[in-house]
């Protein structure tokens, strides 16, 4: 847009935006060009304001576990808050992070303004939409109970068609480009977009039973194995790679020089990307899942320490020789200790996926520190980087107090120490008390609940470090509330030097390059190794080396010679072609991981030794997931010696394999629950769940009381196992026609055993399926009183 | 001696296959991304710090 026209044009959003004027020499033309700056900032302003949400909500549940009386309500009880604290900081904090830092560096990287300000504001306002759900769902127990997965499945449908306008619009601000070249951060933005479309779709196929109801398509292992793929790489590819992108753009602005390395950056994204998606089994360690599984997430895992740091390097050396402006610069001294904090993550999270790690760490809070050290320290900070870089520059303004921004920078950081450093010290101490044996072999802390006491300390620790970092939070809305008080949005319009797009390169030219056909025959030769005899598989690898090295020298010496080209230099300027090969680097492991056990049937892992759970179980079942029990329980006794002493014999496959979707938890604040049944009495249960300090003293439960008034409604009872049958639960039609019918017999039986005791309760009450479904973990009914089972 | 262990984790073989994929690829990429000079980075590289220039800045109505 040139000045003459540039005082007619609407602010912010504008739909116009961008002019050319005559083409200049040299193949040079310019363009003005208006950035649509409102949608970012819009994205900042939610982020923070459900940043803030999120954290106080994080407090909130931290005050529970220290301080039971602070489940007030049935709503707002840990296993329904904890989900909505998860989700919030995810997806509302970091997610409209992401997207304000998306909007705004793509439109300066590929000087362009974003394609569709419609487009841009139905993916604003259809995403706090979501949120707004989320919001309305979760407390009432609304949740598909899987970790970061808990929205049910219209709020998922919705997810995938908000996530679809983000990539029509990103994509198609791509195709309109001024800028041939797609710099680093565009890369981990095409990753992000492609990958967690993939991750959400795969992860949340569900069988509909209700506008509300769903189960997950998965059962057991497989649903487990998924889950932690999904759950994993969300880490990976929502809450870090976009993050990477926002780095490699915001730091060399901010630190007013180019990133350090550019080819270690292209190193750098390539690795990551293909080595992240295969490293969730490693959350499924010692678990019933396949063991060549878990020993491929540990060893990816591993390997994810070299690219995790060449990004963490990358960001800091960007920063030599101007790291006195980190003092005093609150925008560089975020970043800095961010990219820190990423490292630090990034360290610890392949330690603890090291199995004897894992065997010490998993189920304890250390978990719960390394994933806060990430997003509080690595999200978190970088957020704040980036609004107080942002925001001022917005209205044209100077942030309102660097001190202030100071005081958040060093209060967050105190609170971070604190949140971790109490997380590991009760991390280690769970560990070390749940595996402490006497000499004689016995358990030495028998009863749980020593552990969950020696801990209690850390636990308000760990909420001061909490409130610490909360405290920041509202410090910096209140330094950018009072930044931009009484001032308008700056609209900038500027002019850059469009390069005349040069010749179409053919995508035959890249995909049949040399370096793909040297990879090819590379590979086949590796492969004819690895398939024939010693003698010959060494021969085959050794020419497989030397072809490999041979034919990358000649590559460089055909570019000296100026006969060669720059293959990946080529890449980077065809965004489709790069698009094609991010997703296949995704793709290899995903498809590589999870076809193999998802091939298996039900019935094979079953083998006729499992029975469905019956009616009024299932109807428990769904108790338990609706109160979020997973949160704090596991179901997944793992093959140690200490946990079979504690719970009973290791897990197997075949136990949940009905389990749409799987219990395995990843937290133990209470036992393990995965062969409960048959351990307590009706009694011991109904009253755990009236008082759970009436059976164990210092306890931190909830009270579920109301569990026992409230009673269900057995005529969707059919419906659910109907569901459960197109998963594969193989239900008979004689099962699904009389489930009401059978709910109530058992409840019946169980009610009536609890009216022996002097107890009172209706058979169709939620604390009877409850027990019911509790008594049957781990407990198979014995074949004759079973109902019969189809032949599957 | 490999076939006889694949023969007992056939599981094993698509993971194998992409771990050598992978190899192949990085060490490719690898090979050529670090044996060009720095220099030839230096436009990529600079694309953040380029803003243009500045045409106006004006208040939103």
């Amino acid at each position: 847009m040139s000045a003459a026209t540039e005082d007619q044009a609407p602010a912010g959003n504008a739909g116009h935006d961008e002019e050319t004027e005559g083409a200049g020499a040299e193949g040079l033309e310019k363009v003005t060009i208006t950035y649509d700056d409102v949608t970012p900032r819009n994205f900042v302003l939610a982020s923070i304001v459900f940043g803030i949400v999120g954290m106080l909500l994080g407090a909130i549940v931290a005050l529970q576990l220290a301080f039971w009386p602070a489940n007030v309500h049935s709503m707002l009880s840990f296993g329904r808050l904890r989900p909505l604290h998860t989700n919030a900081v995810i997806f509302a904090f970091v997610g409209n992070m992401v997207f304000a830092g998306v909007y705004h560096s793509t439109q300066r990287l590929l000087k362009t303004r974003l394609a569709s300000d419609v487009l841009s504001k139905v993916h604003f306002w259809g995403w706090q939409a979501i949120i707004v759900s989320a919001v309305l769902t979760l407390p009432f127990g609304i949740s598909q109970a899987k970790e970061y997965a808990e929205l049910e499945w219209p709020i998922d449908i919705a997810i995938a068609l908000i996530w679809v306008v983000f990539a029509i619009n990103f994509f198609w601000t791509l195709s309109k480009r001024n800028e041939k070249h797609l710099y680093v951060a565009i890369w981990f933005y095409i990753a992000t977009i492609v990958t967690v479309a993939i991750l959400h779709i795969v992860n949340s196929l569900a069988i509909p039973v209700s506008a509300l109801k769903s189960y997950s398509v998965y059962g057991g292992a497989q649903d487990a194995l998924v889950q932690w793929w999904y759950g994993h790489n969300a880490v990976a590819f929502f809450l870090t790679t976009p993050i990477l992108g926002i780095m490699y753009y915001y730091l060399p602005k901010a630190a007013n020089r180019p990133v350090y390395s550019y080819r270690l950056s292209i190193i750098h994204f390539w690795a990551l990307i293909f080595i992240y998606i295969w490293a969730g089994p490693h959350h499924l360690l010692y678990t019933a899942l396949p063991e060549w599984a878990q020993t491929l997430g540990m060893v990816f895992s591993v390997m994810l320490w070299a690219p995790s740091w060449g990004g963490m390097l990358n960001g800091l050396l960007t920063l030599r020789g101007g790291w006195s402006q980190v003092r005093t610069d609150p925008v560089l001294k975020f970043f800095a200790a961010g990219i820190t904090f990423y490292g630090m993550a990034t360290f610890e999270g392949p330690l603890l996926s090291i199995r004897s790690v894992s065997g010490l760490a998993h189920y304890t809070d250390w978990i719960i520190g390394h994933v806060h050290s990430g997003a509080l320290g690595w999200n978190g900070f970088m957020a704040a980087g980036m609004f107080y870089w942002m925001i001022p520059r917005f209205y044209g303004r100077k942030l309102w107090s660097v001190k202030l921004a100071d005081f958040h920078f060093w209060i967050g950081t105190v609170g971070i120490l604190l949140y971790a450093v109490s997380m590991w010290v009760s991390g280690v101490t769970q560990g070390m008390m749940w595996r402490a044996q006497n000499a004689d072999g016995s358990l030495m802390y028998p009863t749980f609940v020593e552990t969950l006491l020696a801990i209690k300390p850390m636990y308000w620790m760990r909420l001061i470090g909490g409130l610490m970092y909360l405290t920041g939070m509202v410090t910096m809305a209140y330094n950018l509330v009072r930044t931009v008080a009484g001032a308008k949005m700056v609209v900038t319009t500027v002019e850059v030097v469009r390069r005349k797009p040069a010749p179409e390169i053919a995508w035959t030219k890249l995909v049949f390059s040399t370096p793909i056909i040297l990879t090819v025959v590379v590979l086949a030769l590796a492969t004819a190794g690895a398939l024939s005899n010693m003698y010959a598989g060494l021969f085959f690898i050794l020419v497989a080396g030397t072809v490999g090295i041979l034919g990358v020298l000649a590559m460089q010496s055909a570019k000296k010679d100026g006969s060669g080209g720059h293959w990946h230099r080529l890449l980077e300027g065809r965004a489709l072609i790069f698009v094609v090969f991010t997703a296949i680097a995704v793709l290899a492991g995903g498809v590589a991981e999870l076809v193999p056990a998802l091939i298996v049937r039900p019935a094979e892992i079953a083998k006729n030794e499992v029975t469905p759970y019956r009616p009024l179980e299932l109807e428990g079942r769904d108790i338990y997931l609706r109160e979020g029990c997973y949160t704090c329980h596991s179901q997944m006794i793992r093959s140690m010696q200490f946990e079979a002493k504690r719970y009973g014999a290791p897990s197997e496959m075949k136990d949940s394999v009905y389990d749409h979707p799987f219990q395995w938890g990843s937290k133990r604040t209470g036992p393990d629950l995965a062969r409960e049944g048959g351990k307590y009495p009706n009694l011991w249960h109904y009253r755990h769940m009236k008082d759970p300090r009436e059976i164990t003293d210092g306890s931190n439960m909830p009270p579920y009381a109301f569990l026992a008034t409230e009673t269900l409604d057995f005529s969707k009872t059919a419906n659910k196992l109907a569901s459960m049958r197109v998963v594969g639960v193989p239900y008979t039609d004689v099962q699904i026609a009389d489930a009401d019918k059978d709910a109530l017999v058992q409840g019946k039986v169980i009610a009536a055993d609890l009216a022996s005791t002097g107890v009172t309760v209706a058979p169709d009450a939620a604390i009877v399926a409850l027990i019911a479904y509790l008594q049957r973990l781990g407990h198979e009914p014995p074949k004759a009183s079973a109902p019969p089972v189809a032949a599957h | 001696m490999l076939r006889e262990f694949m023969t007992k984790t056939p599981m094993l073989g698509l993971p194998i296959l992409t771990l050598l994929v992978f190899i192949a690829i990085f060490t490719t990429v690898f090979l050529r991304v670090m044996l060009r000079k720095k220099t030839a980075y230096a436009a990529a590289e600079s694309l953040p710090l380029e803003d243009g220039d500045e045409v106006s800045r004006k208040e939103a109505p």
